[in-house]
């Protein structure tokens, strides 16, 4: 019988823009679906996983090399609801060493291990810090370790600027077996502009999004019990977004190349939409992102 | 004036002095590049393997008796202390100097300290050592992977000054700072002057003598006793109470312009010690120069006049004569530019024709902001405009030049450089002593030594035969600047 297929996902996005508690919550919604998932943390602050076991940090893989070059898997494999397996990579103190080296070598040292084969997983799940600031970032989307990328971004400008980031690195890995873009998890969706910048953000780039996630209280509220919504909720109407998103990305195989914008072309576009956003706060109706 | 102590680190040649590794052409148009806001550098679309800068700074401080080096990088950055361990301790016992208090050490990083950082291994270190060798200073050195990561020295150097009472002091010799291995000579003194020397408590007669090895130190201490004061050859060899002085002293030389500048300008810049720009002492002109300039800032011109004359009415008939056996020599040099200029005005005046020259870099001005005195003096005296070519010791771009020249010998600084002329059969000198040339009697020695060297060619021609070349006859059929882009990118 040929050996199965992983599948890899890499989540990116700007810092607070919802990407743990969207990760978290995508996790635990394969897990309910039957998958064997495994969710693999690359923050320095190792909390991606919080929410998948109760609110409690665990330790990390950088915390074990410290003692060793080689992982044990039970020092740094949890597991959390649902059996979901959870990892963090760890990192250094704030303002000290370099973080991405760490995921470098945290993700190596789990690949080394081939720990993804034995545990029989379906899905690993990289939930990834911030922007693609150097080349300890773009890890997850190099050499083939995901195979698709989907990156959380609300309607701010900051948010897409990361975004658009994260396409550059894609591109730019995209000749050399590196991670592709499946596409964008749209979050923070309530205002009608905010579905409109995005939707024309992804037409701009060649992408799609993947889901709309609204803003929601119950999710909040399910974080601070240390909970996914999943868990939490699992009947609301937010749970079921995340169950669809779930399914989405379960069914989803083609990922492609993004074609980001250049500098002078983002801020064009962000001109272009500050002058649609005074012209619906001034009440000048000229165009369907007025949302009539 | 550009030397900036008030910043933590010495700036790179490329930026502070406009400094080159790729250029070729011949001397003047190099001289006539350097008065228009170049000369500008040309980058190689391939290059061997060079120096890192660290190996000159780390290399030269680690000469200090009584000081440790802790090098804060991998073991593998450290390999300059195989190379000096040795030469440290021969050059001490030759002058019954105690180094028992000086070592170098590396921190050994490794991955795991890359990730998280490891200044508090750093601080172990510096504090076992100075509990095993009780130094009198610590030099830490910075390195590639210190430096991407940010490792904090300057802070870590404070605490553990308050903590040990002794200077720590950070050398900023990051090996991506810069393709001039010489920056590391400058980032070492930075790290003299702003750590270890002292303001002057009082006037002494000693002149800073920046020189390598002091292999002429009984010689020029006679001489200098003539005009009243004393030598302190720096920095090998010198304790850091000796450095500490520095700023008490009545001038400074040195023997090579591109090792003298940084702390020549900054002794001056920040305790007014005269920085005597001349010639260095290589040859006839050499000497006269080197002397000279002295003599003017001791007031005892008289002196120095009458002990060159003496020189020159000893050596002077002798060097004529051997002159007339090197007159017509064809040779080309490669060394780094104030020892190339220095040596290339001393051949010139044993009658010997410079065909072609490669220097290691090129300085276009020394933090005086004036061009280097040897290399001026090349500009207006030369009789050819020989052909230059600038490369970080480029060792294809050499064998091809003594491929094509073929001169009569060929004249190193390094002793892996000489050997290469060999190979093809060329007869090389490597003068490894930097006072090989140092003045008339110098001069004397080395027109027999070079007399010598194209007379008796058996060993070279012997090993040619032998030698089998690892370049191709393709290589040898392009010009040596083959691999020079030819858009120039300016990086001053």
């Amino acid at each position: 019988m040929a050996e199965k297929k992983v599948k890899q996902i890499a989540i990116y996005g700007k810092g607070g823009i919802g990407k743990s508690t969207t990760t978290s919550n995508l996790t635990a919604a394969l897990s309910l679906a039957g998958y064997k998932v495994m969710q693999f943390g690359c923050d320095p602050k190792s909390d991606s996983t919080n929410t998948l076991r109760g609110g409690t940090y665990i330790p990390t893989v950088l915390d074990s090399l410290r003692e060793s070059t080689i992982v044990k898997p039970h020092e740094v494999i949890y597991t959390g609801f649902n059996g979901v397996y959870c990892v963090e990579a760890g990192g250094p103190a704030p303002g000290v060493g370099c973080a991405g080296r760490g995921i470098i070598t945290a993700v190596e040292l789990l690949k080394k291990g081939r720990i993804f084969e034995e545990l029989d997983l379906d899905y690993v799940i990289y939930d990834v810090l911030g922007d693609v600031v150097c080349g300890g970032f773009a890890m997850p989307i190099r050499e083939g370790i995901a195979e698709h990328v989907f990156t959380v971004s609300s309607a701010d400008f900051m948010a897409v600027y990361a975004a658009n980031n994260l396409f550059k690195g894609i591109q730019k890995y995209s000749n050399s077996g590196g991670a592709l873009l499946g596409g964008v998890i749209a979050n923070s969706i309530n205002a009608p502009y905010a579905k409109d910048i995005i939707d024309d953000f992804v037409a701009q780039t060649q992408t799609q999004v993947i889901e709309y996630i609204p803003r929601s209280v119950t999710v909040t509220q399910s974080e601070l019990q240390g909970k996914t919504t999943l868990e939490a909720a699992p009947n609301s109407a937010q749970a079921q977004v995340y169950k669809r998103l779930a399914e989405k990305i379960a069914a989803h195989t083609q990922s492609k190349t993004p074609k980001p914008l250049d500098v002078k072309e983002l801020r064009d576009w962000a001109a272009k939409w500050g002058d649609n956003l005074l012209a619906l706060e001034t009440g000048e109706i000229r165009s369907e992102a007025a949302g009539i | 004036m550009v030397v900036n102590l008030k910043s933590h680190q010495s700036e790179n040649r490329e930026s502070r002095l406009g400094s080159i590794t790729g250029y070729n052409g011949t001397l003047r148009d190099l001289h006539t590049q350097s008065g228009c806001g170049g000369p500008q550098n040309k980058e190689r679309c391939f290059s061997q393997a060079s120096l890192c800068n660290a190996a000159c700074a780390l290399g030269l401080t680690s000469f200090i008796v009584d000081a440790v080096i802790v090098q804060h990088s991998p073991s593998g950055c450290a390999v300059t202390a195989m190379t000096v361990s040795n030469a440290t301790d021969q050059l001490a016992a030759t002058i019954n100097l105690d180094n028992s208090k000086s070592a170098y050490v590396c921190t050994d990083m490794n991955e795991a300290d890359t990730v998280f950082g490891a200044t508090e291994n750093l601080r172990k270190v510096i504090i076992e050592i100075h509990k095993r060798y009780q130094p009198k200073a610590v030099f830490i050195g910075a390195s590639c992977v210190s430096g991407v990561i940010g490792e904090d020295l300057e802070s870590i150097a404070r605490e553990l000054h308050e903590e040990l009472g002794i200077p720590i002091a950070p050398i900023h010799c990051e090996g991506f700072r810069t393709k001039i291995w010489a920056s590391g000579f400058d980032a070492a003194f930075h790290a003299i002057i702003n750590h270890i020397v002292k303001p002057p408590q009082k006037k002494t007669n000693i002149v800073n003598v920046i020189n390598f090895f002091g292999g002429a130190r009984k010689e020029i201490t006679e001489i200098f006793s003539r005009f009243g004061v004393e030598p302190l050859f720096i920095i090998t060899n010198t304790t850091v109470e000796q450095l500490s002085k520095l700023s008490e002293s009545v001038a400074t030389m040195s023997t090579c312009g591109t090792l003298g500048t940084y702390l020549g300008s900054g002794l001056e810049e920040a305790y007014g010690v005269p920085y005597i720009r001349s010639l260095q002492p290589h040859g006839m002109a050499g000497i006269e120069s080197w002397l000279g300039e002295l003599g003017k800032v001791l007031h005892k011109e008289k002196e120095v006049a009458e002990y060159l004359a003496e020189e020159k009415e000893k050596y002077l008939p002798k060097i004529l004569e051997a002159k007339k056996k090197l007159t017509g020599l064809k040779a080309v040099i490669g060394m780094g530019p104030a020892f190339n200029f220095n040596t290339t005005r001393a051949l010139q005046e044993l009658g010997i024709e410079i065909e072609y020259s490669a220097a290691w870099h090129f300085d276009k001005q020394y933090d005086d902001s004036k061009a280097p005195n040897a290399f001026q003096y090349l500009v207006e005296n030369s009789p050819n405009n020989y052909k230059m070519s600038v490369s970080d010791l480029q060792n294809n771009e050499l064998l091809n030049i003594l491929n094509t020249v073929k001169p009569d010998i060929f004249f190193a600084r390094h002793t892996g450089s000489a050997v290469w002329a060999m190979k093809l059969g060329i007869p090389a000198i490597c003068l490894y002593d930097e006072y090989a040339v140092f003045g008339y009697k110098g001069l004397y020695n080395f027109a027999n030594a070079i007399l010598d060297s194209v007379t008796n060619r058996s060993f070279t021609e012997n090993l040619a035969k032998r030698v089998k070349l690892p370049y191709t006859d393709w290589w040898f059929k392009q010009n040596s600047d083959y691999f020079l882009k030819k858009e120039e990118v300016n990086n001053a």
